[in-house]
């Protein structure tokens, strides 16, 4: 059935998320900008493993965690469609003020003086660095 | 078993070419040289050159020689015969096994789903139809090409070997010993080499040692008058002895003694004669001490009609060897580690 | 009939080769479903593991079970449901591609054909092709797709990335995917490398010099693995509840890449969430016989 995929997913090792973790992050991205919409139907797991190299596990997993979020459902011997997008947008709307303060907190990084490797760096550290881990 | 036909095709194929071609050129020989024999024995020369008419003993005497000269190349293809049964034995167990273990390609056999036993057997069963299928033709070529080339003397050791079926059964155990080797070895170049010693060793000892043992030797007196008369004494065997048959020793016996003398008689009697011969000088002929000494000139040989009797105790040989080494290697199978 | 939960059990496994151990006290347990990455230097024990599950090869010590059974040269239902491939991948060297999968077919009662030539169709390459004409790469994927195409249960793989161009490697990791997502099967391969294969495993199995000194879900092992680092105070104590794997000294202070077993707090410590691949290079670097992996149970009940 694959002709184009509704999504291309894109592991990047280097980002210190598990894959899983990625490809809810790039699912929640896509409805939440639009390129997902209701009703569309994800990859298979297949497929997915066909585009990227990925355990067939991982995306199940991911998935399923989807499922959980609410954001697709499965459906028996069809697939796994896209749904209830409206979760996302409150979410988003939840988010804007964090987007915001983001876009600004770039364009002063920007006049300080650091270029976008730099920033990008800081935005690695970050999120890999963990405060004091608890239980 | 078309796994292993397909392994071992281009090796069977090269040995059937080549045996296409050594049977062409044996029978080209035969046929030949069963012209020049019937030629040779039928007047005018009755298997003589001397004491014959001028014309017709220039005749015999030129066929005479072309029989010597075609004898050279006799044994070539003799020599061709003895290599090539065992050869192809041993390179096709070598193939089997060895190979298969220095290729690594075994633990890709090993690792499908049947058991090792059953590889094993696959091997054998396809690789013992493509050596009879090959060599036993081959040997039924040898055997005609044997009789019509030279018209006696069936059981030389040389001559014994390359027919009848005794061949067939030194390939198969020639690839059961290379298969043997293999498991141990586990190198192709090396079990070639010692596939080849060992079986060089057994051939030998077989032929020179058990065989003459097995059979029954008879006893034909020499006569001394025999010689000098320009006879084909080159192709006949000497004196008494009947020119179907295979000539052990020379040597001496007492006279009265009608039974067979052992072969350690026979040495102390010749040392005997030797002291006595050399005992004067000038040296005594070899009559007369025969005379004082009491003893007679004989010849032990094995009668041709005992040919098929040895064919089944040699080829039988060979080929429950075959079997025990194949027993050894379908036991050692499971325990090799790769 | 008990269903197995783990594909391969080894209890203090040994196997010497006249004067040396290749491999010794191994003990894990990899459950079913997994892809494992059995990740050490060579010589440390990955073919030697992998040639006795297979058969290929009999215990010196210890126990195995594969499957549920011994993989001794006499269990050939066994070798029907596990498919090898060994390192140097071997092929016959004369045989036409489509003349392998005949091979495969003639030797392997649960053989598909159709999936044999469904894989060699997306790779690319031709039946008719003589095997020694093949790339390097073209060769490893004839072999794992002669594997793949007897439906085993478990897939143990020697090395199967090395030595690959990477999109030879690309090409071959996702046909091992493929297959792994259309039937389920566990797979346990080795590796020298673990970022070659680093995108496709949730189970690791780190050995050095001989032995296992981490077997683990990936997940597991992220999740209680830090880089904790503290500069200039050196002489700081540890929090407890920490085990050091790999300590660095530089000229400012201390680095410890540590294995969690109780949370701790406190502030003096930076707190860096290392890579899996940072984790096994330490764990190889320290080369201790310590076990950090946890049993079956706590994977059902835990992670998951």
């Amino acid at each position: 059935m694959s002709q184009h995929p509704s999504i291309t997913f894109r592991l990047d090792p280097q980002s210190g998320l598990a894959p899983y973790r990625q490809i809810v992050d790039q699912v929640r991205q896509a409805v939440s900008s639009g390129l997902l919409e209701d009703g569309d139907q994800l990859p298979s797991v297949r497929d997915v493993v066909t585009q990227i190299t990925i355990n067939p596990n991982t995306v199940h997993r991911a998935y399923r965690e989807l499922e959980h979020q609410g954001i697709v459902e499965g459906r028996a011997g069809l697939g796994t469609f896209v749904t209830a997008r409206s979760h996302i947008s409150t979410s988003a709307a939840e988010h804007a003020s964090l987007e915001q303060a983001l876009r600004d907190w770039v364009i002063n990084a920007r006049r300080t003086g650091l270029d976008e490797e730099t920033i990008s760096d800081l935005m690695r550290t970050a999120l890999r660095q963990e405060g004091n881990v608890r239980s | 078993m078309w796994v292993v036909w397909r392994q071992q095709r281009s090796i069977v194929i090269a040995f059937a070419l080549l045996a296409v071609v050594v049977s062409m050129w044996a029978l080209l020989m035969g046929l030949h040289e069963q012209t020049l024999w019937r030629e040779y024995l039928s007047p005018p020369c009755k298997g003589e050159f001397g004491g014959l008419i001028a014309s017709n003993a220039t005749f015999c005497e030129h066929l005479q020689s072309s029989l010597f000269n075609s004898g050279k190349l006799n044994n070539v293809v003799i020599s061709i015969g003895l290599a090539f049964a065992p050869l192809f034995g041993l390179i096709l167990g070598v193939n089997a096994v060895a190979h298969e273990i220095e290729q690594k390609t075994i633990r890709l056999a090993w690792t499908q789903s049947g058991s090792r036993v059953r590889w094993l057997t696959n091997k054998y069963l396809a690789s013992v139809v493509s050596l009879v299928v090959i060599l036993a033709p081959l040997c039924w070529l040898f055997s005609w090409w044997v009789g019509a080339s030279h018209d006696a003397a069936r059981i030389t050791q040389k001559i014994f070997a390359i027919s009848g079926f005794v061949e067939v059964a030194c390939g198969i155990f020639c690839f059961a010993l290379a298969v043997v080797i293999g498991l141990f070895l586990r190198r192709p170049g090396w079990s070639l080499a010692v596939g080849i010693v060992l079986f060089a060793a057994i051939f030998l000892g077989c032929t020179t040692e058990v065989l003459p043992n097995l059979g029954s030797p008879s006893v034909a007196v020499l006569q001394n008058t025999q010689q000098g008369k320009g006879s084909s004494v080159g192709f006949y065997s000497s004196g008494g002895v009947p020119a179907d048959s295979w000539p052990l020793w020379t040597g001496y016996e007492p006279k009265r003694e009608k039974s067979v003398p052992s072969h350690s008689l026979m040495n102390r009697l010749t040392t005997n004669m030797n002291r006595c011969q050399a005992s004067e000088t000038p040296s005594l002929t070899e009559s007369y001490c025969a005379k004082q000494l009491g003893l007679t000139h004989i010849q032990l040989y094995i009668p041709g009609n005992q040919f098929w009797t040895l064919q089944f105790f040699e080829g039988g040989f060979y080929l429950i060897a075959a079997a025990l080494l194949a027993a050894l290697s379908l036991f050692a199978v499971r325990k090799v580690k790769q | 009939m008990i269903e197995e939960t783990s594909v391969l059990e080894a209890v203090d496994l040994g196997k010497r080769y006249r004067r040396t151990w290749g491999l010794q006290d191994c003990t894990l347990t990899i459950p079913k479903g997994r892809v494992a990455a059995l990740v050490g230097p060579n010589g440390s024990g990955k073919s030697t593991l992998l040639r006795m599950a297979a058969g290929l090869l009999e215990p010196s010590a210890g126990t195995l079970r594969v499957l549920g059974q011994s993989p001794s040269p006499g269990t050939d239902h066994l070798r029907e449901r596990v498919g090898y491939l060994d390192q140097d991948r071997p092929l016959y060297k004369g045989f036409r591609v489509a003349e392998m999968l005949r091979f495969g077919e003639l030797n392997n009662p649960t053989w598909n054909m159709d999936v044999a030539k469904d894989h060699l169709a997306r790779l690319n390459i031709p039946l008719r092709s003589r095997v020694s004409n093949l790339s390097g790469g073209q060769q490893a994927q004839v072999a794992l797709t002669l594997c793949l195409s007897k439906q085993p249960e478990l897939l143990l793989l020697d090395e199967p990335a090395s030595a690959l161009d990477p999109v030879a490697r690309e090409d071959l990791l996702r046909l091992l995917m493929r297959q792994v997502a259309d039937s389920e099967s566990s797979v346990v391969l080795s590796t020298h490398a673990l970022s070659d294969v680093a995108a496709i495993c949730d189970y690791v199995v780190v050995l050095a010099h001989t032995r296992v000194v981490l077997s683990d879900d990936t997940e597991y092992i992220v999740e209680t693995h830090r880089i904790i680092s503290i500069v200039d105070d050196r002489d700081l104590a540890l929090p407890p509840g920490i085990t050091v794997i790999h300590e660095q000294h530089n000229a400012r202070g201390r680095s410890l890449l540590v294995r969690v077993e109780l949370p701790f707090n406190d502030d003096r410590w930076r707190v860096d969430r290392p890579t899996l691949e940072e984790i096994v290079l330490a764990y190889l670097r320290e080369g201790s016989p310590n076990r950090y992996g946890h049993n079956i149970d706590d994977i059902e009940n835990g992670v998951r």
